[in-house]
């Protein structure tokens, strides 16, 4: 019988009426995160079931913008005040600065404390970006939560890409937790802390709060470190976000501590290099060589993989996917060509996918200053592991976590 | 081979070994409940929402995975993915779509876990990429949203992304 005919025959008996709540919970299990949201306005029933779904297994955030922040946690609220199953299954939070300081006056205060929403909101992922800024209603928000619901978050992705503000130094004080309380997080399994500032160190708090951690990645400073590894919990670091900023004037021995807890990294970020100090090149050998059977996932500087690429004793064998950025300024000295160098099949054995991104490069640019057989993939791989090659300019690229 | 008999709704009976029914949860823990030994091969066992030729249908599917390694446990965390449907598979479900949705029903009484996953991922593959009315058309579904709490729901949706 053709498809069509099965179709009209399928639609005309009704069949998926008669399809059981977990036969149906079945198919939709199968279904893309997009495809749920479609099968969500099919009717009520499949609405019910595909959030369900989403909330059930899916890692998905309802995304806070705060850029005009009353305005969007008003919106926010108001649109999900009466949902009786919320589609998703964690939350992001983004805060901004608007420019108002009335952002938390009594009235949004009065709002907040009163909604009913705000107290049932899933947050097994929360993740929070701070921009900059920190009187507006998200942070309240945040603060709430984890201080109320903590025990129900179990993946927190904390990025701090603009706000250099030193209330976060003490995370007792900043989420008001009582100060006997210490497992605050007691379900906390996976912890990704991001900022480009060392002064102020915290990941190492959260982890204290946290007795389930299985995993800890970001951004780990030379005041961090030692913490986490004295707790015994070194191991977890699964991915780690080098900056050369925590090497300047530190000691290049506080990360030995941590290759000898054996982390299992899978992906290391080896950030832009600011500051090439004398300590650079023996922290970056330590962590490529000891972290080398794990590594999945290497972003890196161009400047960087070629001194790793010339080493003798460097050899990646598992790593599958490798990002190298070059930076107009200094890469235009070392001859973007250099990177047609590297022995690929000795270095990089398993590589798949291998992308370039050439930092604030304009397109015209990219074309003009690189010769177009830089990326020629049959010159630069005989082996057959290799799916992709690209480069791109594109800013989604960056290190920090989108 | 010892056998067992299975008697679908319509008094159909069906011989079948006994390690191929045993690959149905629920005729297994029927056997274990009457204590049928593998040698009682007078029994027949009553399966009163199956007809016979769906039955046949699912004793086919078993006959050709009775060797397969059990299917591994649900878990939720790893990926599920509709394109693994093994082309023997394919082409034994390419049936009418109401012999499609019985086979679903029968997998699912008799607890057989590798043929529901495979129907159910042949249904998800029929939704996958359609619009809400496309769905709605495919399987005679009614629409009992007002359009008022369709425009909620699509603005709810307009809130979240996947990770």
């Amino acid at each position: 019988m053709s498809q069509e005919r099965g179709d009209s025959v399928c639609a005309q008996l009704g069949l998926m009426k008669n399809l059981k709540f977990q036969i149906l919970e079945k198919i939709l299990s199968f279904l893309s995160f997009k495809d749920l949201l479609s099968s969500s306005l099919v009717n009520q029933r499949w609405c019910r079931m595909s959030r369900w779904e989403i909330q059930r297994s899916r890692k998905c955030y309802a995304k806070i913008a705060t850029l005009k922040a009353c305005h969007e946690m008003l919106r926010f609220i108001l649109t999900f005040e009466n949902c009786l199953i919320l589609p998703f299954s964690g939350l992001e939070l983004i805060f901004h600065f608007d420019g108002t300081t009335n952002c938390l006056s009594l009235e949004n205060n009065r709002l907040f404390e009163n909604s009913a929403l705000i107290k049932k909101l899933p947050i097994r992922q929360l993740k929070v970006r701070m921009n900059s800024g920190w009187n507006c209603l998200a942070v309240q928000l945040f603060k709430w939560l984890v201080k109320c619901r903590g025990y129900e978050i179990e993946e927190l992705i904390i990025v701090n890409s603009g706000a250099d503000d030193g209330e976060l130094m003490n995370l007792i004080n900043y989420f008001d937790i009582e100060p006997n309380r210490s497992n605050w997080l007691p379900n906390l399994i996976a912890l990704e802390v991001f900022s480009p500032y060392e002064s102020y160190p915290v990941t190492h708090e959260f982890v204290a709060a946290a007795p389930k951690l299985q995993v800890i990645g970001g951004s780990l400073s030379l005041q961090d470190l030692p913490k986490i590894l004295s707790m015994k919990k070194g191991n977890l670091i699964t991915k780690f976000w080098l900056d050369s900023i925590f090497v300047e004037g530190g000691n290049p021995k506080a990360f030995l501590g941590l290759m000898k807890a054996k982390p299992k990294l899978r992906e290391l970020t080896i950030c832009e290099q600011y500051l090439r100090t004398k300590n650079w090149l023996p922290i970056l050998t330590i962590f490529v060589e000891s972290t080398c059977y794990a590594l999945r996932k290497l972003h890196i500087q161009h400047f960087d993989v070629l001194l790793i690429a010339s080493n003798k004793e460097s050899r990646l064998p598992n790593l599958k996917h490798l990002v190298v950025e070059f930076d107009g300024h200094v890469d235009s000295q070392l001859g973007f060509v250099s990177i047609r160098k590297i022995n690929y099949e000795l270095v990089f054995p398993s590589l798949e996918i291998f992308k370039i991104f050439a930092l604030g490069c304009k397109e015209e640019a990219l074309e003009q200053e690189l010769p177009s057989n830089l990326l020629d993939q049959n010159e630069l791989f005989s082996c057959f592991t290799v799916k992709c090659v690209e480069i791109s300019n594109d800013r989604t690229s960056e290190r920090l976590p989108q | 081979m010892p056998v067992v008999r299975l008697q679908s709704v319509d008094g159909e009976v069906f011989p079948v070994d006994v390690e191929i029914a045993r690959m149905s949860f629920a005729i297994r823990n029927m056997l274990d409940d009457l204590g049928v030994q593998d040698n009682d091969a007078e029994e027949v066992i009553p399966l009163p929402n199956v007809t016979g030729p769906i039955l046949r249908k699912v004793i086919e599917w078993c006959t050709h995975h009775k060797d397969d390694p059990p299917p591994p446990e649900e878990d939720d965390t790893r990926e599920k993915r509709t394109d693994d449907i093994p082309a023997w598979d394919q082409e034994f479900l390419r049936v009418d779509q109401a012999v499609l949705f019985d086979i679903i029903l029968a997998a699912n009484y008799l607890d057989i876990k590798g043929l529901l996953d495979v129907t159910c991922k042949t249904v998800a593959n029929m939704i996958k990429g359609k619009t809400p009315e496309e769905i709605r058309k495919l399987f005679n579904i009614k629409n009992d949203f007002t359009p008022a709490e369709e425009e909620q729901i699509r603005k709810e949706n307009e809130w979240c992304e996947e990770k």
